[in-house]
């Protein structure tokens, strides 16, 4: 033990604490964290996405935009009647719009098209959450059709291991 | 020969430690502070996703003009009518309206949406496949429709308005 001195009788060692283990597992929590950690990004907004039988969904593409449309959160659910299956507003990046505003959906679709790396292989990718009704995402495809973006994606979870 | 190496490097050593004892023990506690803050920062920055991925399709071509014209088809489209079987809008009854046969489940509509493509041929990939949810019908009943079209191998997948839904 620390401070035993060995037993020989001599004089005991001073207390000493192996600090080394304990800077191994920090550094492997940092590693690990490093590798496997995705920064919050406006685009991921915490919902739950549908799950489809045999999901064929593939990995996150580039060049797009991502329209989510938020869900009320558990808690402003229950305090309010009506709202389960209720868009509280939709985002693209940082911009928010009301379910009425299809116009300024349509124009930042559309600019963020122009803006892209390559215009003519922009997507956009649909976020909802599954429990929302259809209704509610209509908004988005008819901006779609109006912005003239047939390239879509739509979020679902993946099918484990593929 | 041997003797004068041994003889050096013990006479070295005690000048060797001596020198170099600030280097032995170097001041941890700042690395394990850097660390631990590291640590926490992930921690509270970091989001753990959920599995997610994408379903990629083409929306039908709509009228050149753009805008709310009806979409252009140049081959007939499948309508797949989705209705809620529920008051929840979870579970749904499913419908090819050109064939007015109910499909008992998803799993139905991959295997009529396969057998069409292969029916088709190479004509399936302007084969649009729209699927019209009818009212209180889910975002999630909708993926789940769209994700078997894709899956089928249909290349241009549309979503009609619910208001629509008087088809058939």
């Amino acid at each position: 033990m620390a401070g035993g001195g060995g037993g020989g009788g001599g004089k005991p060692s001073a207390l000493y604490i192996n600090l080394t283990p304990m800077i191994d597992c920090t550094m492997l929590l940092v590693i690990f964290f490093l590798l496997t950690t995705q920064m919050a990004s406006p685009d991921y907004i915490k919902m739950t996405l549908p799950q489809p039988h045999n999901s064929i969904a593939q990995e996150t593409i580039l060049n797009r935009a991502v329209v989510n449309v938020v869900p009320y959160s558990d808690e402003q659910i229950r305090s309010g009647v009506g709202r389960a299956d209720r868009a509280m507003e939709y985002r693209v990046g940082t911009n928010h719009f009301a379910e009425g505003d299809l116009m300024k959906l349509v124009a930042v679709l559309k600019e963020a098209r122009q803006a892209s790396r390559n215009p003519k292989d922009f997507r956009v990718e649909i976020r909802s959450d599954r429990r929302i009704a259809f209704s509610q995402v209509e908004l988005v495809f008819m901006a779609l059709q109006q912005a003239q973006i047939q390239k879509v994606h739509v979020s679902a979870l993946r099918q484990v291991g593929s | 020969m041997a003797e004068t190496t041994t003889e050096q490097h013990v006479r070295r050593r005690p000048q060797e430690i001596r020198k170099a004892s600030p280097m032995k023990n170097p001041p941890l506690v700042p690395l394990i502070d850097v660390f631990l803050f590291l640590i926490i920062y992930f921690l509270l920055s970091c989001q753990f996703h959920q599995y997610e991925g994408t379903i990629p399709a083409n929306l039908p071509s709509t009228m050149p003009g753009g805008g709310q014209g009806p979409i252009i088809v140049k081959v007939d489209p499948l309508h797949v009518v989705l209705t809620s079987a529920d008051s929840e809008g979870e579970s749904v009854k499913i419908q090819i309206t050109e064939t007015s046969t109910p499909l008992a489940d998803m799993e139905a509509l991959y295997g009529f949406l396969a057998r069409k493509r292969v029916e088709y041929g190479p004509q399936a990939d302007k084969l649009p496949i729209i699927i019209i949810p009818m009212r209180g019908v889910r975002w999630g009943s909708v993926v789940d429709a769209f994700n078997q079209a894709v899956r089928a191998g249909m290349k241009e997948v549309g979503v009609a308005p619910t208001q629509s839904a008087g088809l058939g």
